[in-house]
């Protein structure tokens, strides 16, 4: 990415520990800001109206609030891209994923190399997002 | 003979005539006398019976009022050439005629006649005996046999006599067809040494001796071989057969062909078993995926840590390669396990194997191997999941592949069949490796069965399942020219 373009803010939602530590270090290591990480959808949704970010990067299945419900119920307020990261590979999770913004879908077990890509394609979206 | 004076010549309660006379009388056959005119002279009581008539009626007319109008006609010209020529068609002969009773009703009798000279007259008896029982019953007993024969011809089942030393007596068209064997061909022949599989043969044979020896087999399964050497699972009941004596004289089997049963079944409880594997494997991939999450989440972090030190570096690496083997052999273990539907479309089989060589180029060596595709045109567009046969294909050329060696020949090539009475087509995939071992031939679609050593085993597995969710049958043999052969047989359409 450019130098001069402004750092992404980035709020992460994993309910796992070692993968939350994960998410925020690559994140940064790929020269992205961090500004919140969240352990279930209702913290998620919380940070994004606090301090709407650029980019999230959620978990799906998560305790109290999932995942998704979390991206449905942000999208009524504010249009924020997204990058959802779970362990289901299912068509239906996928089209409802799509339908509240998310940019990519992953697959975990998700490696530094292929996060670091995903995130150069939703850095893209976000600016032609701003532009638009 | 009622003219002629008795003439006593027994001294007995009854003279010698009478005792005539009362035969005569009492006779169930039907006696007529008649001159050479052909004259009614003479009828005892049970021609009167048999044909409806009284005495009065019967003397002095013609006999051709016993015979069917046609005959009747003729009669008196075949008594006129008889005198004649002395040449007998029924005089002294015997044979079966019809005759015709007083209400027109016309039945069979066998008739008897013999020529009497007396004084120079020339008379002829006839004796007739009314057959319609005997040849009702004869009837009844061919339409009987008959409806035996055609049964036993027609049966869709194996019917088959053996005499009591096992050789083959007899056995029905529908063996024939089964076996590819003409009952001339084996008749007479031993039936354990040549349908027998030689594994089985002494217990078989135990068992028939069990039969003759009076105790009937019921469903018992044993396999007999065709005569190209396949073998069809079949399930027999058998008796002994007897004479009217009580004396042996064979064993009658009857089988069924229940190959296919046995395999539909075996199919139902592999899928039942998949199902039930399927939904742990679903469970176990979803908590595996979490787990290699976290795994690779901290190798990743390790290796931001690492910094430049090679041999750290180099570890994480390895152990990052091993979780990726896991990960895909889950993968493949959970695809092995899932249900599978079918996507329908209709599609040409050469472009489908040509643009699965292409992908298998890309990520394999091809080592200058080459691709050879001939799939007849009649035979190339077909109705089925264009992804899963491809999936399918992919396997197979990769194992060709894999033991193909340099400037090797991967051939395609196509046949028309049928399966289970529908049109097919039949893909077969030859190498010119060093061909499958038996072990391998026989064990090829096992689950986790492998002979490379990376990979999970379950490439051809999964193969042969998406194959018979077609309805179709994937074999593997050698060509005859050494180098494994892969079939795929599918129908040429699938049915909604």
């Amino acid at each position: 990415m450019g130098s001069d373009s402004p750092k992404l803010r980035i709020v992460i939602a994993d309910d796992e520990p070692d993968v939350r530590e994960f998410l925020s270090r690559a994140c940064q290591h790929c020269g992205f800001e961090v500004v919140a990480v969240a352990e279930n959808g209702a913290q998620l949704a919380r940070c994004c109206a606090d301090c709407p970010p650029d980019l999230i990067l959620t978990d799906i299945m998560m305790p109290e609030v999932d995942g998704l419900t979390a991206l449905g119920e942000i999208r009524e307020h504010i249009v924020i891209p997204s990058i959802v990261i779970t362990a289901h590979d299912r068509p239906e999770l996928r089209l409802q994923a799509a339908e509240f913004g998310a940019v990519a879908y992953l697959v975990k077990p998700i490696g530094l190399a292929s996060l670091k890509d995903t995130l150069e394609i939703a850095q893209q979206r976000v600016a032609e997002l701003r532009r638009a | 003979m009622a003219s002629n004076p008795p003439a006593p010549r027994i001294q007995d309660s009854f003279s010698e005539e009478g005792f005539l006379r009362a035969v005569v009388d009492t006779i169930v056959d039907a006696i007529v006398t008649i001159d050479a005119r052909g004259i009614i002279l003479q009828a005892n009581p049970a021609a009167l019976k048999i044909f409806g008539y009284t005495r009065g009626e019967l003397v002095g007319n013609n006999v051709s009022m016993l015979m069917p109008a046609t005959i009747g006609r003729e009669h008196d010209g075949y008594l006129e050439a008889f005198l004649k020529t002395r040449v007998a068609k029924i005089i002294g002969i015997g044979r079966q005629v019809t005759a015709v009773r007083k209400d027109g009703s016309e039945f069979p009798i066998e008739l008897a006649v013999s020529e009497v000279s007396i004084e120079g007259n020339t008379y002829f008896t006839g004796i007739m005996r009314d057959i319609s029982e005997k040849v009702r019953v004869e009837e009844a007993v061919r339409q009987e046999r008959d409806f035996s024969r055609s049964l036993i011809d027609t049966a869709h089942a194996i019917i088959l006599v053996l005499d009591p030393l096992g050789r083959i007596e007899r056995f029905n068209p529908y063996l024939e067809e089964l076996t590819g064997y003409a009952i001339d061909e084996v008749v007479g022949k031993d039936w354990f040494e040549i349908f027998i599989p030689e594994a089985e043969r002494s217990d078989i044979r135990d068992l028939f001796a069990k039969t003759l020896s009076g105790i009937p087999v019921v469903s018992n399964v044993n396999a007999i071989l065709t005569k190209s050497g396949k073998e069809r699972v079949v399930a027999w009941s058998g008796r002994r057969l007897l004479n009217l004596a009580g004396d042996v004289i064979g064993v009658l089997a009857i089988g069924n062909d229940i190959t296919e049963l046995k395999a539909a079944e075996r199919r139902l409880v592999q899928s039942e078993r998949l199902a039930a594997v399927g939904q742990m494997v679903t469970g176990l991939a979803h908590e595996s995926r979490n787990a290699l999450q976290r795994t690779l989440a901290s190798l990743e972090m390790l290796e931001m840590d690492a910094g430049d030190d090679p041999d750290a570096l180099e570890l994480i690496q390895r152990a990052k390669r091993a979780m990726s083997e896991l990960q895909r052999l889950y993968d493949e273990v959970r695809n092995y396990a899932a249900p599978i539907k079918l996507d329908r479309s209709t599609f040409s089989l050469t472009h489908l194997l040509e643009e699965t060589w292409e992908q298998v180029q890309q990520v394999h060596e091809t080592q200058r191997v080459s691709f050879d595709v001939r799939v007849q045109s009649d035979l190339d567009t077909i109705e089925a999941d264009r992804d899963r046969l491809q999936q399918v294909f992919r396997n197979v050329i990769e194992n060709a592949l894999a033991v193909s060696p340099s400037e090797g020949l991967i051939r395609v090539a196509s046949a028309k069949c049928e399966l289970n009475g529908q049109p097919a087509v039949r893909i077969t995939i030859t190498d010119d490796g060093p061909g499958l071992s038996d072990d391998q031939q026989r064990r090829i679609f096992e689950p986790f069965y492998t002979t490379k050593t990376r990979g999970t085993g379950l490439g051809m597995a999964i193969a042969a399942r998406i194959i018979n969710a077609h309805n179709g049958v994937l074999t593997a043999t050698n060509h005859e020219s050494l180098g494994a052969e892969l079939s795929v047989a599918i129908p040429s359409r699938l049915r909604s």
